[in-house]
Order: C-alpha cells, then sequence, then structure tokens
C-alpha cells in the first residue's frame, strides 16, 4: 500500500527528478540501441561490399588427369553456383609483334601466360576485364603487354610454344586485368608459395582458338597447360562477415569433397571476406572506443542527475524513519523509484534508438534480423536497468544503512575529500595510459590480426586500455584540480568571479567552496563530456581526411584523366581540360617504364613545384625530409631522381649516387640510356604502385625521350562535383583515355571499412555527444541550482535583487561551463592523439596531424553555452519566484 | 512620532476561482516605534500573512501598506526591516558570520565593514564562538539566534518574527525570545512577533489576535 502511495506521489510530486533520471537512462539506452544499428548495418554492407569486390568468387583448377568437362559440371550444380564457365591457360616461352608503325620494327617479350576466356566471360564476370583499345572479341594483349610489344589492334603477334611452331594471331583490342594477382593465383597453394606478382606478358585469346593453340601442347608439355572453371554465386550470405566467411569456405570445402581430388578450389569470395572480418572488428572496436564512453557518459550523468536531488531524498528518508519506516521499507522505495526511471528511460530510449536509426541508417531495427534487433534491445536496456538501480536504488540503500537521521537532514557537511582523491587513483590511470599507449606505439603492435586462411580474427584488447585509462584518468585529474582550486583558490576564484557577481563575489566564492564536491563533480563531467564529444569528432575527421588521401592516393585527384596506352594525349589538352566547368587546376605527370637493370619500374615525370599542393603530396609519402624539402632537391638538379625504398634496397644506392635507367626514345622506340642521380626515398606516390617505382623531372624525362606525353591529367576540383567533372571529361576527351573520379575510387580500393565509412556512427554518435553536452552542462547546472531553491528564498528575503541572485547563479554556472569546456578541450586533444595511436591500423596512411573540424567544434561550445545560460536563466527565473511559504516549511 | 509602518484595508487572497482562499481580511492597523507587539493565534489563522504583508515580503490583495517613519531608506530589505522566519533560515553553504554578514553586504556595505558588523552583532548575543561553524552543525536554538544576530547586524527599525520559536524546545525558545527582545531593545527597533506560544507571547508588551484572517485587537495600537 505504502508502495503505491509513494510510486503515485513520485509520479505527481516528483515529476521533473523523475523525467530527468530517465532522460540520462533514455540517452544511455538510445546510444546503445543506435550503435546497435550501425554495427549490424555496417557488417552486413561490409559483407555485401566485400562479395562484390570479387569479379570471380572461386576458381577451380582442374587438377591432373580429371576431366574438365566432369568438374565443370560439378562445379554448375553446386549450391548456390549462379555461372560457371571454363577457363584455359598456358605458359609460352615468349611474344614477338612486327608493327609497321612508320618503319617496321620487330619487339620481343620474355616467357608469357595464353589465358583463354569464353565468349561471354566478360559479361558474365564484370570486373574481370576492362576493355581500353578497340575490340575484346578476339587475341587481346594486356596493357602493359601492348607496350611492351608497341603493339596495337591490328598488329600480329606471335605466340611462342615449347616444342611447337609459333603461331601468329592478330590482335584486336587491349585490355586491363583489374583483378590479375588473383587470376594468375597459383590455386591450392600457400599464400607465401604464390607469385609475388601477376606475369608480366599476357595474351588473351577466346577459348576456342586458346583450345586450337594449345591443345596440340598437352601430349608433349601437360605441365605448360592447365584448365579452370571460374564461377560466380548467388551471395546469399549471413550479414555479418566472419559468418559469411565460414559460409562461403565451407561451401568450397564441400565442393573440393564432391570432386574427389579432381579440382582446387581458390576461394577469392571467401578471400575478400576475411579481409572484411577484420574489417568487422575493426568497426566493433571503433563501436566499444566512440559508443561505449557516451553510454557510460550517460550512465555516469544519471547518477549525477540522480545526485542533484540526493539532499531532498535523504530528507524525506529521514522523514520516513522518523515515523519508523524500516531499512527494508526505505529500500523497497528506493527500488520503486528506481524501477520506474529504468521503464521510463528504457521506453524513451529504444523510442529514441529507433527514429535515430531510421533517421540515420534509414531502418528502426537495432539488427538486421529479429534475433539480432532483440538482443540489442534488451542488452541496451539491461544497461538502462543497472544506471537507474545504480543511480537511485543504490544511493537510497546505502544511505539507509550507513547515514544518521541527523546527518542525512543536512544539505551542506563537512566531507572528507574522496577516497580516490587521497589514493591519487588519477594519477595511476594516468600513469598507466601512458604505459600502454607507449607499448602501442611500438614496432609490431597490430590490434587486429587476421591471417590470411585461419578462421579466427584476434583483437589486442588491451590496448583499449589506453584511450580508456586516460579518459577516466582525466577526468578524475579535473575532478582534483576544481577541488584543490575550491578550496584552496579562494582568493583567485573571487577575482575571477567579480564579472559575474560583482561586490558580492566572495560569498559566491564561498557557498562555491562549501559546494566543492558537487561542482567539482559537475566540471569533471562536463569535461568529459565535451571531451568526448571533441575527441570523436576529432578521431571522426582524421579518419575522412586519411580515406580522402587514400583514395588521393590511388586516384591521383578528384578526377584523373589516364590516356590509353598508345594513345597520345598532349599537354595541349590540358587547356581544354582546365577550361571544363569546376574544374580549379590541372597537373600533368608523364607515365614510362624504365628499365632499372633487367627490372622493368614505373617512372613518372613530374613538375616539382607544382605537384605537391596538386596531388595532396604528403609529408609521409618520403623518407629523411618533407615533401616540401625533398621535392626542392629534386627541382634543384633536373637529373636527380627519387626512388622507392624497395629499390634502393635491392640496388644498395647511396643519396648522389648515378643511376642508369633505359627508356623508351618516342621516335626510334628504342630503348636509350638516360642518366639520373638518386636525390632521395619515394615511398608512395599518387597513381603509382605499391613496391617499385621512380619520381623524376618531367622536363628532363621529356628531353631525354623525345617526347613530352602526358601519362595522366590530375584535375583538382576542389573536393566539388566530382561526377559532374568525370561526366564533363568523357565528353571533352572522347572514349578512349580512362576517367576515374574520388568517390568511385575510394569506393573500389578501400578497404570495406572506408567503404562503409563512419558517416553513419559519426552521425549517431555527434548528435548523442551533443545532447550529453546539453544535458551535462544544463539539465545538471539546472537541477543542482533547482536543489537550491531554499536557499534563493532566503537571499530573496534578506532582500537580494534580482541582479544579486544573478550573481550566485552565474557565476557557479559561468565556474562549471568554462572550467569543464578548457578541461574538456585539453582532454579531447589527448585523447585523439591516443585514439590515433593506439588505432593506428585503420588509418592508410598513418595521418601527418589530426583533422580538426571546427564547424562541429564550435556547435559543440555553442550548446554547453546555450544549456548553461538556459539552465541559469530557469534557475534564475525560479530564484525570484522562490515562495516565501518555502521558509516556513522544514528544510 | 510618524509610525512604522500604517496598513489600510489590507487583504490577501490565495489563488483564483474556486480554490481561492482569502487569507486576510480587510484589516487596518498601524506599529509605532520601539513597539513591541505579539501576534497570537492558533495555526492558519492569518498571522504570518499579516507579518509578510507588513515587513514587505508579500504584496496585498487590496489596500495599502505604508512605512512612514522609513520613507528615508533606499529600501525595506536589507535595511530598516529585519525578518525572523520559523524555519532555520540560514544559507546551508555560508558559514555563521557570512551568514550574518550576508544581509549587509546585499545593501552595499563594503566586505571587511560588513564582517566587523556581523562579528559585533555575534559578540552582542554571544555566538561569537559559532563564527565559523556550518548552520547544518548548529543546533535549532542555535540557528535562530544566529537569524537574530543577522538581523541585529543590520541595525534595523522594525523587527518581525514569524513563529522563531515554533521548532525548538522550550530553553532554546526562551534564550531565542531574550536575544530578540535584547536586540530590540539594544538598536530601539519595534519588534513584531507572530506566535501561538502564550509563554513567548507574553514577554511582549502588545498583544493582536488573529481569528480566520480577522485581526481582533487587545492592545493598542491596533484598529481592526
Amino acid at each position: 500500500m505504502l508502495g503505491l502511495t509513494w510510486f503515485r506521489s513520485l509520479i505527481a510530486r516528483r515529476t521533473g527528478r523523475i523525467a530527468a533520471a530517465a532522460a540520462g537512462v533514455a540517452l544511455a539506452v538510445g546510444l546503445l540501441a543506435s550503435i546497435g544499428a550501425f554495427v549490424a548495418s555496417s557488417k552486413a554492407t561490409m559483407t555485401a561490399r566485400a562479395a562484390t569486390r570479387a569479379a570471380v568468387d572461386w576458381q577451380v583448377a582442374v587438377q591432373g588427369s580429371a576431366d574438365p568437362t566432369a568438374v565443370l559440371a560439378a562445379v554448375q550444380t553446386q549450391p548456390h553456383v549462379v555461372a560457371a564457365v571454363p577457363v584455359g591457360f598456358a605458359r609460352s616461352p615468349g611474344l614477338t609483334s612486327t608493327t609497321a608503325a612508320g618503319a617496321t620494327t620487330t619487339q620481343s617479350t620474355g616467357a608469357a601466360v595464353v589465358v583463354g576466356f569464353p565468349a561471354d566471360y566478360r559479361t558474365r564476370f564484370p570486373g574481370s576485364i576492362r576493355p581500353l583499345v578497340g575490340s575484346d572479341n578476339g587475341a587481346v594483349l594486356a596493357q602493359q603487354t601492348a607496350a611492351n610489344l608497341h603493339a596495337a589492334p591490328g598488329d600480329t603477334v606471335s605466340i611462342a610454344r615449347v616444342g611447337l611452331p609459333a603461331v601468329d594471331v592478330t590482335i584486336t583490342g587491349v585490355i586491363d586485368l583489374p583483378q590479375a594477382d588473383s587470376l594468375f593465383q597459383t590455386v591450392g597453394s600457400p599464400i607465401g608459395a604464390q607469385p609475388t606478382a601477376p606475369p608480366d606478358n599476357i595474351v588473351v585469346l577466346p577459348l576456342a582458338q586458346w583450345h586450337q593453340v594449345f591443345d596440340p601442347l598437352v601430349a608433349a608439355h601437360a605441365e605448360l597447360v592447365s584448365q579452370q572453371v571460374h564461377a560466380r554465386l548467388d551471395h546469399m550470405l549471413p550479414g555479418d562477415p566472419s559468418a559469411a566467411y565460414t559460409q562461403v569456405a565451407a561451401m568450397a570445402h564441400n565442393l573440393e569433397a564432391r570432386l574427389a581430388g579432381g579440382g582446387a578450389v581458390g576461394d577469392n569470395l571467401g578471400a575478400t571476406l576475411a579481409a572484411a572480418r577484420s574489417d568487422a572488428l575493426y568497426a566493433q572496436i571503433l563501436f566499444l572506443f566512440l559508443g561505449l564512453p557516451g553510454a557510460i557518459l550517460a550512465g555516469l550523468l544519471t547518477v549525477a542527475i540522480a545526485a542533484a536531488g540526493s539532499t531532498r531524498r535523504r530528507q524525506e528518508q529521514a522523514l520516513l524513519r522518523l515515523r519508523g519506516a524500516t531499512l527494508r521499507v526505505l529500500v523497497r522505495l528506493g527500488a520503486i523509484e528506481g524501477v520506474l526511471v529504468a521503464v521510463i528511460g528504457s521506453v524513451l530510449g529504444l523510442a529514441l534508438g529507433a527514429i535515430v536509426g531510421r533517421a540515420v541508417l534509414g531502418a528502426s531495427a537495432f539488427g538486421n534480423d529479429t534475433a539480432t534487433s532483440v538482443t540489442w534491445a534488451v542488452a541496451a536496456c539491461t544497461v538502462g536497468a543497472v544506471i537507474a538501480l545504480s543511480a537511485v536504488a543504490y544511493p537510497a540503500w546505502r544511505d539507509a544503512r550507513e547515514i544518521t537521521v541527523n546527518t542525512s537532514r543536512r544539505s551542506v557537511a563537512r566531507t572528507p575529500a574522496p577516497r580516490w582523491l587521497r589514493w591519487g587513483l588519477d594519477v595511476i590511470l594516468l600513469a598507466g595510459s601512458a604505459v600502454v599507449v607507449w607499448l602501442a606505439g611500438q614496432n609490431g603492435y597490430h590490434l587486429v590480426l587476421a591471417v590470411e586462411g585461419v578462421p579466427t580474427v584476434s583483437v589486442s584488447y588491451w590496448a583499449l586500455l589506453g584511450p580508456a585509462l586516460l579518459w577516466i584518468g582525466a577526468g578524475l585529474l579535473t575532478w582534483r584540480i576544481t577541488h584543490l582550486v575550491l578550496t584552496r583558490g579562494r582568493r583567485p576564484l573571487r577575482a575571477a568571479l567579480r564579472p559575474a557577481s560583482g561586490p558580492l563575489s566572495d560569498t559566491v566564492a564561498a557557498t562555491m567552496q562549501r559546494q566543492r564536491r558537487p561542482i567539482a563533480r559537475a566540471v569533471a563531467l562536463v569535461a568529459l563530456t565535451v571531451g568526448f564529444a571533441a575527441s570523436t569528432a576529432i578521431f571522426n575527421a582524421t579518419y575522412r581526411q586519411q580515406a580522402r588521401v587514400d583514395a588521393l592516393l590511388t586516384n591521383g585527384a578528384d578526377v584523373t584523366v589516364t590516356p590509353a596506352p598508345g594513345a597520345n594525349l598532349s599537354p595541349g589538352s590540358t587547356a581544354t581540360l582546365r577550361g571544363l566547368p569546376e574544374v580549379r587546376s590541372v597537373e600533368t605527370i608523364q607515365h614510362r617504364y624504365a628499365y632499372v637493370g633487367t627490372d622493368l619500374q614505373d617512372l613518372y615525370g613530374v613538375n616539382p613545384a607544382t605537384i605537391i599542393a596538386a596531388t595532396d603530396f604528403q609529408n609521409a609519402y618520403v623518407q629523411g625530409g618533407t615533401a616540401r624539402s625533398v621535392m626542392a632537391e629534386l627541382a634543384a638538379k633536373p637529373d636527380s631522381i627519387l626512388v622507392s625504398a624497395e629499390t634502393v634496397k635491392d640496388f644498395q644506392l647511396q643519396p648522389g649516387d648515378l643511376l642508369t635507367l633505359r627508356l623508351q626514345q618516342t621516335s626510334t622506340k628504342a630503348l636509350v640510356d638516360v642518366p639520373f642521380h638518386f636525390a632521395g626515398v619515394a615511398k608512395e606516390f599518387p597513381t603509382a604502385p605499391k613496391d617499385s617505382f621512380l619520381i623524376a623531372n618531367g622536363s628532363y624525362v621529356a628531353d631525354k625521350t623525345g617526347s613530352d606525353a602526358v601519362g595522366a591529367f590530375l584535375l583538382n576540383t576542389g573536393g566539388q562535383h566530382r561526377t559532374d567533372v568525370a561526366a564533363a571529361a568523357r565528353n571533352a576527351v572522347g572514349p578512349g583515355p580512362a576517367i576515374t573520379d574520388l568517390d568511385t575510387s575510394r569506393q573500389i580500393i578501400g578497404s570495406s571499412l572506408t567503404a562503409v565509412d563512419l558517416a553513419g556512427l559519426t552521425k549517431i554518435e555527434l548528435g548523442f555527444a551533443l545532447a550529453l553536452v546539453a544535458a551535462a552542462t544544463g539539465l545538471l547546472l539546472w537541477l543542482g541550482l533547482a536543489e537550491r531553491r531554499r536557499t534563493f528564498a532566503i537571499t530573496s528575503a534578506l532582500g537580494a535583487t534580482n541582479r544579486q541572485q544573478a550573481g550566485f547563479v552565474w557565476g557557479e554556472a559561468g565556474f562549471v561551463a568554462i572550467t569543464g569546456t578548457i578541461a574538456g578541450a585539453a582532454i579531447a586533444w589527448a585523447l585523439s592523439h591516443v585514439l590515433v595511436t593506439v588505432l593506428t591500423g585503420v588509418f592508410d596512411p598513418p595521418p601527418e596531424t589530426l583533422a580538426i573540424p571546427w564547424g562541429y567544434l564550435a556547435v559543440v561550445a555553442a550548446s554547453a553555452l546555450t544549456a548553461t545560460a538556459v539552465a541559469a536563466q530557469l534557475a534564475l527565473r525560479s530564484s525570484r519566484h522562490a515562495p516565501i511559504e518555502l521558509l516556513r516549511e522544514s528544510p | 512620532m510618524a509610525p512604522l509602518v500604517i496598513a489600510n484595508a489590507i487583504t490577501r487572497c490565495f489563488g483564483t476561482g474556486a480554490s481561492a482562499v482569502d487569507a486576510l481580511h480587510s484589516t487596518s492597523c498601524s506599529i509605532v516605534p520601539s513597539a513591541h507587539i505579539a501576534i497570537v493565534g492558533s495555526s492558519g489563522s492569518g498571522k504570518s500573512t499579516l507579518l509578510h504583508l507588513l515587513a514587505g515580503l508579500d504584496q496585498p490583495t487590496s489596500g495599502s501598506i505604508e512605512w512612514p517613519a522609513l520613507a528615508d531608506a533606499p529600501r525595506l530589505r536589507p535595511g530598516p526591516i529585519g525578518v525572523i522566519f520559523q524555519s532555520p533560515s540560514l544559507v546551508p553553504a555560508l558559514d555563521v558570520v557570512e551568514n550574518v554578514e550576508l544581509p549587509l553586504l546585499l545593501a552595499g556595505d563594503h566586505p571587511s565593514a560588513a564582517r566587523l558588523s556581523a562579528l559585533a552583532a555575534l559578540t552582542r548575543l554571544g555566538l561569537e564562538a559559532l563564527a565559523t561553524k556550518l548552520p547544518d552543525e548548529l543546533s535549532g536554538g542555535q540557528a535562530q539566534r544566529v537569524a537574530v544576530a543577522r538581523v541585529l547586524a543590520g541595525h534595523p527599525r522594525l523587527m518581525f518574527a514569524d513563529e522563531p520559536t515554533g521548532q525548538l524546545d522550550h530553553a532554546s525558545a526562551v534564550d531565542v525570545i531574550d536575544a530578540l527582545i535584547s536586540a530590540s531593545i539594544a538598536t530601539n527597533a519595534a519588534l513584531v512577533v507572530a506566535t501561538h506560544d502564550p509563554l513567548v507571547a507574553a514577554r511582549l508588551q502588545d498583544h493582536w489576535t488573529m481569528r480566520d484572517g480577522v485581526l481582533t485587537t487587545t492592545g493598542v495600537p491596533c484598529s481592526a
């Protein structure tokens, strides 16, 4: 009966207190539920993207004497296989071409691989072949092979065969094989035994022609000929990349078992899903790093909100005890309030999560299936219940057990400093964080370790302690410093309060000194909240920045126009491209192939004066200096050259060494020796391959080769209208050149984590962070001040003017908001650096500097100040109307 | 000698419509300097309402109140009128001396002058040993005597006390009423005490009686 009465009175008379605590619980539940939706959704996206990344899902190599037709039939009847075609591979000692451009010349290559594709291969496996020039219906050459042979459509290429006469084929086109690495894998071999690079020389023939050419070779040299079945699956996969990987791997094993030794499965789809597994774990860790603190903060806020009403609650408890309430009754009444807060908060939180999920991710469920949705909802509500009971029911139980009636009626008492403060817990936590971050910064540390071929992915969760300890330690340190300032720093505090409180500054300082515990707690919470909001924003902005840098590294610029091999777009085309709408500038780079000894490498001719700005050339791309200093060195000596680290190692180069490259003379097509001097090491270069490449002065290369033909036009659009500019460029230069824009590249080349983008998580977190900042500043302050209505009634009865009342309110509000924001900024700075250090694996390449999203930070600061102002104004209004009747009641 | 306060046909109604309650019916009265008046009556009779109106803490629904002898003061509170409340009315976050000096600071006194006045008031009431105590560390009687000291420090000309002993035991009540009377004598201030305790009322010279919002006089000067 008493419980029911208590329940009713809580709803009727303690509406504000219940609503405020429920709001805190709702924030925690809503954030967790929203993040659940994000994690589930992003995992499903990763799986879907990974599935589309493999052009050929399975390459089934026909083994030994097995019948290729039987293997094909087995693959075709395998469940989930939607397309399966035979493909032939044969090794040739070399290719020879005779071209009639100008003078008749003959070019030869080393060993080559001749592939036989059925006619509809490109249709069945989109993304496997990219036609560049001519038609791909006949014999076609790979891009680099065409360059090596100086061959173009219409030319004749002779394919040598071991023990048999060479066969002449007429080239109909030039193609690019974007997934040559997986196409030419050694199926069934372990990773270490795979070829390090695809073959230099590749000819593709129609399958029927391939059989005509190489079937005769089988009898004498079967080891030079092999056949595969390429298959595409239906991609009906579980949303979680790990589950999808397990399913696809099991299907592949099943097929191998059915083939009974007749075929080995090269599981390309499984390989891409395996890579996505680690990305999914990274996403999960990002949730831990960025989302969990938000939920913890919401919990702390709820505790603080509940604590703001603790004086009144204790006084109510004292009254009940005076009237004979037992410990059991008091605990039961506390539990009723806790459960009420938990239920209201959970319902509101789930509704909030559903709204946020719908707004940000387009789905109001908290997972991709019912089980996941229910799991996340139950987990979020459980956390909400724990928060509510810890914040409301536990203090009631503790007070009922430990506090006497007399002390529970006190509102301000001389209490000793908290135990953690006396024990120096903050310093211990910060030291622990420093140690963890130092260890994480050492070589060999990997947050996520996903070994290819191993079904499980491991995570070094210990590194999570770095930012976690820093965050908690910094929050406690803020508490300590605020406590210290309020205890010892009355004089500076008085001076600081003078603008707001005028002649009453010493009195306001005195009240704040006596209230130092709740004020220090409020400052620490504001600092933690601002730190969370700002560090999350900085991390996300840095992540976006690096994703762009990564895409720029591959694409070269916002839009890149790459002339087809053999086709020549003169630098004059620069003017045409520059004239396109939205194009701010156009940079040209030359692309040649150069022999370093017998090693063929990509050589890029650049303008050192402009290349840095044009391609966002980072300091991290060079070794032994900044990008600017290295390019200055390149500019100073025309024959200087930057060499990749691998080449430096292979050729034991020292700065200043003469490096003679063999480059092709444009007029004669002959290779000529061109002297360069080694000037520095380049680790990365936009559009260049990762392993080995060379960068030289474009003017010098043009002079020595007799051609300034452009390898790529890099169009700067200022980050806007990339797709439109790409379309306009297509119209301007015709169908020959490849035109790629940054957005498309980002989708194609990025890891699945990059491709998913943190946009969803960012929106959820930044939105909740704003709400938390507003709650930490406004709600907490308002509740704290509202609890002091009696004080305001006293000062009002003593004759305090509105201005003097405002001095009390604004003094405290300003102190909490300003001190908390400053401490929060410091925490955000430190936390951002630690997050980037520990999560280095997420970034490719690692960031040189943090990206600061000033706009969002301004919104955070504005929210904090606005919430403070609104809370102060409400408290002030309340204080002005503090009824004199309050002074006739017992406190 | 001009009266300190004159009330003309004042009424006070709380709430509106059907729930409206007339706490004070048309009442007229005046208080002369140095008067010691007890307003007696049962709980809910309207004693506190009348006292708050006379102290300027509340506005009458109709009628008017004037403070002719206090017209030269820039404002009534803090200043010539001091009020002591039924329940503890010290600011919990300020210690005793800070509480006592608070009205002086609100009145614009220099902090050091306010501190001296506060200490003097505490000394006069024998409370100087409590100067650094927090309100929560005081007994009910001590807290009320500090509240008296707070009024005393402002050198008032008219002191109101609303059930100042309502929550105290007899011994503490005697101490508080002694303090009030000695403070009023020391400052030559008029003292008006609302009380339902006949022992407290007996210590004061004049008695006004309130019943159901109506003031009936049992002494002078008062007219209803």
